[in-house]
């Protein structure tokens, strides 16, 4: 089975369209999406009903939180005064474009989804959320303590664990604590479709293979497929220079930081 | 949001074809058969299902956590 993930779209029109011409040539037998539709560009009400008439469950990013809720707080964590600034501006300029409709879509949006495989008389439990199991914009960085990492997912029961919202994918496996039975979790960051932050322009998703030898118990029976692909960058960064948005986010489009 | 919800097709292809072309007018947000377990922010109740090699199950839930 192919399951295909993908995250952080951030109204990027251009970078959605292009994910669903690569994803579609790959057939995957589902299709998910871990939030973030909107904020940074010009196109939300176009992408949310870009995933909504395509059935794809999606679950609600930080950013779709605020704006479903009319908030002027996007949850994101800014480090300098430039990037609050512009954090303004653009959560600012989403709330006065997004429409009713789509906004009480995005209020309604799930938390987190869980599938629980039933494969060689174990259970297989896959959980998708945005930021972790805990809270919604929590970063999870590839670089987060082995420790750490492991607590959140048995706290969640999640044997593969798949978010978002650093926009740096990974894949992290992790062997079960000491006092669990002998076992692998696996940890995936799944990238950006709209706002990829790894020095790669490209927008970026992921394929989980999942067949009927997949285990826990083998590291290497569950594969996770990092897919990039090329889409008219110059047209979402201009789009944002055309725009009251802050000409920061075409460049950082451009330079996919 | 609507969401729909199928199950126990059992082979019978006419009747599968009808239920899309049902469900597509009424504009669905989501179709599915072998998911899951959703939890939803706000909301209260349950609803689960069984299938061959998946268990199917949706929560709704409060403030995002599992009931």
């Amino acid at each position: 089975m192919k399951i295909a993930l993908f995250s952080d779209v951030h109204a990027n029109l251009p970078a959605l369209e292009a994910f669903f011409k690569d994803v579609e040539q790959r057939k995957p037998d589902a299709i998910y999406c871990l939030g973030d539709l909107v904020g940074y560009n010009i196109w939300p009400n176009e992408v949310i009903n870009e995933v909504r008439k395509r059935g794809i469950p999606t679950i609600a990013g930080n950013y779709d939180f605020g704006i479903g809720r009319s908030s002027d707080d996007c949850g994101c964590a800014y480090k300098t005064d430039t990037e609050k600034a512009n954090g303004a501006v653009s959560i600012s300029f989403t709330n006065s474009i997004v429409h009713d409709d789509e906004r009480r879509y995005l209020r309604t949006l799930p938390a987190h989804i869980k599938v629980e495989f039933q494969l060689n008389n174990d259970k297989l439990n896959l959980l998708l959320v945005h930021g972790s199991p805990r809270k919604i914009n929590e970063y999870l960085f590839e670089d987060r303590e082995e420790k750490s990492m492991l607590r959140i997912m048995a706290d969640a029961d999640a044997d593969i664990m798949c978010f978002g919202h650093t926009h740096k994918p990974y894949h992290r496996i992790l062997p079960s604590m000491p006092e669990e039975n002998q076992h692998y979790r696996h940890a995936v960051n799944i990238g950006s479709v709209g706002k990829p932050k790894d020095g790669d322009p490209r927008g970026g998703y992921v394929i989980l293979h999942i067949n009927d030898n997949s285990s826990i118990y083998d590291k290497g029976s569950i594969q996770v497929e990092f897919v990039r692909f090329e889409y008219d960058v110059e047209k979402a960064a201009k789009a944002v220079e055309d725009s009251p948005l802050p000409d920061a986010y075409a460049e950082s489009l451009r330079k996919g930081i | 949001m609507t969401i729909a919800v199928f199950s126990d097709i059992h082979a019978n292809l006419p009747a599968l074809m009808a239920f899309f072309e049902d469900v597509a007018q009424r504009k669905a947000y989501k179709s599915f058969f072998w998911l899951t377990h959703f939890s939803f922010v706000g909301m209260g109740g349950a609803y689960r299902c069984g299938h061959k090699n998946l268990v199917c199950q949706i929560c709704v839930v409060n403030s995002g956590r599992k009931r």
